[in-house]
């Protein structure tokens, strides 16, 4: 029982670290498309 | 400037100083002094790694980049978060279980002692360097603002921030770092909101950044594929991330910041919060240097931005001649007024036929601009041939002095001087602690007491800090700093990179062939820069490339037992 629960805390913290990196490279390519979407209005 | 300014600038310098000082004296020993004792928060780390990046060259000459070039070196940053999920992933845990002082550390434990001292050498030849740039930024300021000759005031600076370094160790550097960014941000967010207010009154925000734009100053994202454009999106997305890996994963400036941390999971939050935070931020400062420019077309400019070397000219034989140029400046932006005003009419009834009329007729008046801006620089040279006729540097410093308010303009300056002392200290902070780990711990003096480490490395922190204020005296003739710096970073972090990736990825591979081809890669990075025209971001990517070719083709023929003792682990 222990070692399953130990298992199953692995695996969120895992989890949401990967959830971290997808949310900063989401943030990015929004970035990205924001800084695009600035130089075309300004144009 | 006046008096409030000086107290507010003195203030803060002073305090930073005593701060530093008082708070974080009595380090016990190596570890205390060089690793703040594991214990850094994860947000300490954050801004401490955020101020190492941003020096005064940041706020000086990103401006004064977005003012001459418009903003699309914001794409230089792109690659940065992309870096900060890699090393949060690879090299934050392994340096954290190793339990090192220093990134090169790791080699030895991977590799062998040749590839530390290899990976060691190259830090310290190109941080020593940078770590003059940074000292050389603010004494510029100190020297436009009060005459002085630029040599003293790069002593000043320099021993300021000597002073608490040396003192308080890498616990000061990450303490001051904190107030720091705040005063940087605080001091930044008050210039920006200041121009807007200072624009004449029939000029909104909207329209005076509409006439940037229309002037391509807020370029900020070029998807052209162009390998003789320096900063372009695959520039920044594919160079941009191997020079942030490698600055953040192998420079000790950085990596020292996130080894203080008190575990692995404080440190990867400080390095993604820093990945969150960095490319808004940078964009926000290029954005003041827009914003100065849309600021000047409404308000006439300087013909030059350097007023040391105007007051030069203007006390010369040629005083006649820069003052006609002056009134040529003056008549021709009275003349664009009118036109600027028509092109924002045009732009908001959506005329695109006037607006292209009127456009024409603004660059012709930029053409003109710049025929006697260039006629101002023959007359400087005249006076003073060693003048190197580029006021990139001085175009944001030039407005803060003369249009901020009183009060402001020493907050700004305090803001600025942050910046530098506070890279100036990591920098200082790094390069004794690899002196000493790396180099005197392991090669001259194995065999020491805790407190001789602890005095060695106070004294390589004077060491570096001597070293960097004589490279600052020579720091003057290099264009515009902030590309300077990261030319030079370029040459030489491509090499660390690959040493490190091979360290990572390639378990296989031996000490010695991963020796011989950063040599070899290291070369060629070099002979590239000295006879071609490769937009300098790409030697990163070309150095750290040829270091995992030849690692990898050398391999068999130059294998040795450290290889295989790393493969059985």
């Amino acid at each position: 029982m222990l070692k399953k629960l130990r298992i199953n805390k692995e695996r969120a913290i895992a989890l949401n670290w990967n959830v971290v990196y997808s949310f900063l490279i989401t943030q990015g390519l929004l970035m990205i498309a924001a800084f695009y979407w600035f130089t075309k209005a300004f144009e | 400037m006046s008096y409030i300014d000086w107290i507010v600038l003195c203030g803060f310098l002073a305090f930073v100083v005593i701060y530093g000082v008082v708070k974080t004296k009595g380090s016990k020993n190596v570890k205390d002094y060089l690793l703040a004792n594991k214990s850094t928060p994860w947000f300490t780390i954050a801004l401490s790694i955020m101020a190492t990046q941003a020096s005064a060259i940041t706020f000086l000459s990103t401006p004064g980049q977005a003012y001459v070039d418009g903003m699309r070196f914001v794409q230089f940053y792109l690659g940065l978060p992309i870096a900060m999920v890699i090393l949060s992933v690879t090299a934050v845990p392994i340096y954290h279980k190793l339990n090192v002082f220093t990134a090169y550390e790791y080699l030895e434990t991977r590799f062998d002692l040749k590839n530390r001292a290899l990976g060691a050498i190259l830090f310290l030849t190109q941080r020593g360097l940078a770590a003059g740039f940074t000292i050389f930024a603010p004494s510029l300021i100190l020297s436009v603002l009060l005459g002085w000759d630029i040599y003293i005031t790069n002593l000043v600076i320099g021993v300021l921030v000597m002073i608490y370094t040396v003192s308080g160790g890498t616990n000061a550097v990450n303490k001051t770092h904190l107030m720091q960014m705040m005063i940087i941000m605080f001091g930044m967010t008050a210039a920006f909101i200041t121009i807007f207010q200072l624009l004449p009154s029939d000029i909104s925000f909207v329209d005076a950044t509409r006439v940037a734009g229309k002037m391509g100053k807020l370029n900020a994202i070029d998807f052209s594929f162009d390998l003789n454009n320096r900063y372009t999106f695959w520039s920044g997305i594919i160079g941009g991330t191997f020079l942030m890996l490698s600055y953040f994963g192998t420079d000790q400036s950085q990596v020292q910041r996130y080894l203080s941390g008190s575990s692995v999971k404080q440190s990867r939050i400080g390095l993604l919060a820093n990945g969150i935070v960095k490319v808004p931020m940078q964009f926000f400062i290029l954005f003041i240097g827009a914003s100065v420019f849309a600021f000047y077309q409404f308000v006439t400019p300087p013909v030059y931005f350097n007023p040391v070397d105007e007051n030069k000219v203007k006390q010369s034989e040629y005083v006649a001649q820069y003052e006609e140029l002056e009134n040529q400046q003056e008549a021709l932006f009275a003349e664009r007024q009118t036109d600027l005003r028509s092109m924002i009419d045009a732009i908001e009834n959506d005329d695109n036929a006037q607006v292209e009329i009127l456009e024409k007729k603004i660059d012709e008046s930029k053409e003109k601009q710049n025929e006697i801006r260039e006629a101002a620089v023959g007359l400087i040279k005249k006076v003073d041939p060693s003048a190197d006729g580029n006021d990139t540097n001085y175009i944001f410093l030039n407005f803060v002095i003369s249009f901020l308010p009183i009060g402001l303009v020493g907050l700004v300056l305090a803001a600025i001087l942050s910046a530098s002392m506070s890279s100036t200290a990591a920098e200082l902070n790094a390069l004794a602690s690899t002196t000493v780990i790396d180099i005197y711990k392991r090669l001259i003096k194995k065999e020491a007491s805790d407190k001789h480490y602890l005095i060695v490395s106070k004294l390589a922190t004077v060491f570096w800090g001597v070293y960097a204020i004589i490279f600052a005296q020579f720091a003057n003739q290099l264009g515009s700093l902030i590309e300077a710096v990261n030319i030079l970073g370029s040459l030489f972090y491509g090499t660390i990179l690959g040493i490190f990736l091979v360290a990572f990825y390639l378990k296989r591979i031996g000490g010695t062939s991963t020796f011989v081809a950063a040599l070899i890669a290291e070369a060629i990075v070099l002979l590239l820069f000295a006879f071609t025209d490769i937009p300098f971001l790409w030697f990163n990517l070309v150095g750290c490339i040829l270091v995992v070719i030849f690692a990898v083709l050398l391999h068999p023929f130059l294998n040795n037992k450290k290889s295989d003792i790393e493969l059985q682990n």
